[in-house]
C-alpha cells in the first residue's frame, strides 16, 4: 500500500490507525454461531477514506484474523451509517465448552492498529 | 402387522435402512428441516416458485458437566525463559506442558471422545480470549495465566479430569527444563466446580407454508368488570 501511494508525485505518504479515525469498533454475537464486527465513522470524510483505501476487505480482514474466507459470511459497506460491517463464522457455537469469549465482544481488538494510508500534500 | 410380531422385527430394521439410505431431500418425513452445520452458512432455500418462503427457528440448548479449575503456570520452565527470552520456544513449551498434561489425563480415562469428556485449555497472555483469531499469538507474555476447563458426563468425573490435566502440568517433564520441582505457581489447588455446560444441539429452519401453522393460537377476551367501570367512569 505504501508503493501505491509512493507512485504518486509530490505526495507524501502517512497513516492513521483505524482507531483513530472510526468513531466505534465493536464485535457481537450474530445468532448462535456467528460473530459480526461493525466499523461506525462520525464524518463522511473518514468513511470514505478508509472505505476507498481497501485496507477493509474479505481478504484483509481473513488474513487478519487467520481465517479462510469462505468463513466470512458478510461484507457490506453501508453508506447511510457511515459504517463498515462484516460478519464472520464462529470457531464454535457461543458458550459451548472451550469458548472464550461467549458474548463475541472482545473480537474486534486487532482491528484497532490496522494503519490505512492517508496521502496528505508533499 | 403387529407391533410385537416377528414379521415387525423383520419389516422395521429395513424400512429404517431404506429411510437412511436415502438421500437427505427424498426423506419426506423430514425434508422441510434444514440442518445447520456448525461452521457452515444457512442452507440456500430451494427455488419454490411462487411460493412466498417462510422459516420457523428451531434451537436447542443442552447440558452436561462443567467443572473448572483456575491454574497460573508462571511459565512452563522458569529458568528456560530467564536463560533464553525466546517468545517462539516460550510458545512451545507451554504447548508442550498442556500436551503432557493431556497425555496423562488420557492415561486414566482414554482419548476424550472414547471417555466422553472435553478438556479445555485457555491460555491468558498468549490467546484467552481470540484464541485461534489472535494475530499475536506468537507473542506470548512472559506470564501466562491458564483455565482448565473438564467437562464430563458426570460432575465428579469433570472433576477429576479438570483436576488430572491442571496438576499434571505442575509435573511436567520437559527436556532443557532445569527446574524440577514443578513448573506451575498455582493460587489454589482446587477444583470450583460451575454450573452445567450447555452446548447448541439444534440449529434449523422448518419451513412452512403459514407461519403460524406450528403454533395453537388460543384468543381470550378479557372484559372490565361492569362494576369497576363504573366506578372509574364516575372518578
Amino acid at each position: 500500500m505504501s508503493a501505491q501511494a509512493a507512485a504518486a508525485p509530490g505526495q507524501a505518504t502517512a497513516t492513521r490507525r483505524l482507531a483513530d479515525l472510526a468513531k466505534t469498533i465493536r464485535s457481537k454475537n450474530a445468532g448462535v454461531d456467528r460473530i459480526t464486527f461493525d466499523v461506525i465513522f462520525q464524518d463522511r470524510d473518514n468513511y470514505e477514506l478508509v472505505k476507498r483505501s481497501g485496507v477493509l476487505s474479505r481478504e484483509s480482514v481473513a488474513r487478519l484474523y487467520g481465517i479462510a474466507e469462505s468463513r466470512i459470511t458478510d461484507f457490506v459497506t453501508f453508506d447511510p451509517a457511515n459504517a463498515i460491517k462484516f460478519t464472520i463464522l464462529r470457531e464454535r457455537p457461543s458458550g459451548s465448552p472451550g469458548d472464550s469469549d461467549i458474548f463475541g465482544a472482545q473480537q474486534y481488538a486487532p482491528l484497532l492498529d490496522i494503519e490505512v494510508p492517508v496521502v496528505s500534500e508533499g | 402387522m403387529l407391533f410385537n410380531s416377528l414379521d415387525f422385527l423383520v419389516f422395521f430394521p429395513i424400512v429404517v435402512m431404506v429411510y437412511f439410505a436415502l438421500p437427505f431431500r427424498f426423506r419426506w418425513a423430514s425434508n422441510r428441516i434444514e440442518p445447520v452445520v456448525p461452521g457452515q452458512p444457512l442452507p440456500e432455500p430451494a427455488d419454490d416458485g411462487e411460493r412466498v418462503l417462510q422459516g420457523v427457528a428451531l434451537q436447542r440448548a443442552e447440558a452436561g458437566d462443567l467443572q473448572t479449575i483456575v491454574g497460573n503456570p508462571a511459565e512452563p520452565a522458569l529458568d528456560q525463559i530467564v536463560a533464553q527470552f525466546q517468545s517462539d520456544q516460550e510458545v512451545q513449551r507451554i504447548d508442550e506442558v498442556i500436551a503432557w498434561a493431556r497425555r496423562q489425563v488420557e492415561e486414566r480415562f482414554g482419548p476424550p471422545e472414547e471417555g466422553g469428556y472435553e478438556l479445555h485449555y485457555q491460555v491468558y497472555g498468549r490467546d484467552g480470549v481470540m484464541g485461534a483469531l489472535e494475530p499475536n499469538r506468537d507473542k506470548p507474555a512472559h506470564e501466562l495465566g491458564i483455565l482448565v476447563f473438564g467437562v464430563a458426563p458426570t460432575a465428579e468425573m469433570a472433576e477429576e479430569v479438570a483436576l488430572t490435566g491442571t496438576r499434571q502440568m505442575f509435573y511436567a517433564r520437559l527436556p532443557d527444563v532445569k527446574g524440577t520441582a514443578g513448573g506451575v505457581a498455582f493460587p489454589l489447588d482446587e477444583v470450583v466446580r460451575v454450573s452445567p455446560a450447555y452446548r447448541w444441539t439444534l440449529n434449523h429452519a422448518l419451513r412452512v407454508d403459514d407461519p403460524l401453522e406450528l403454533f395453537e393460537l388460543h384468543t381470550t377476551e378479557v372484559a372490565a368488570a361492569p362494576e369497576r367501570e363504573a366506578a372509574e367512569v364516575a372518578s
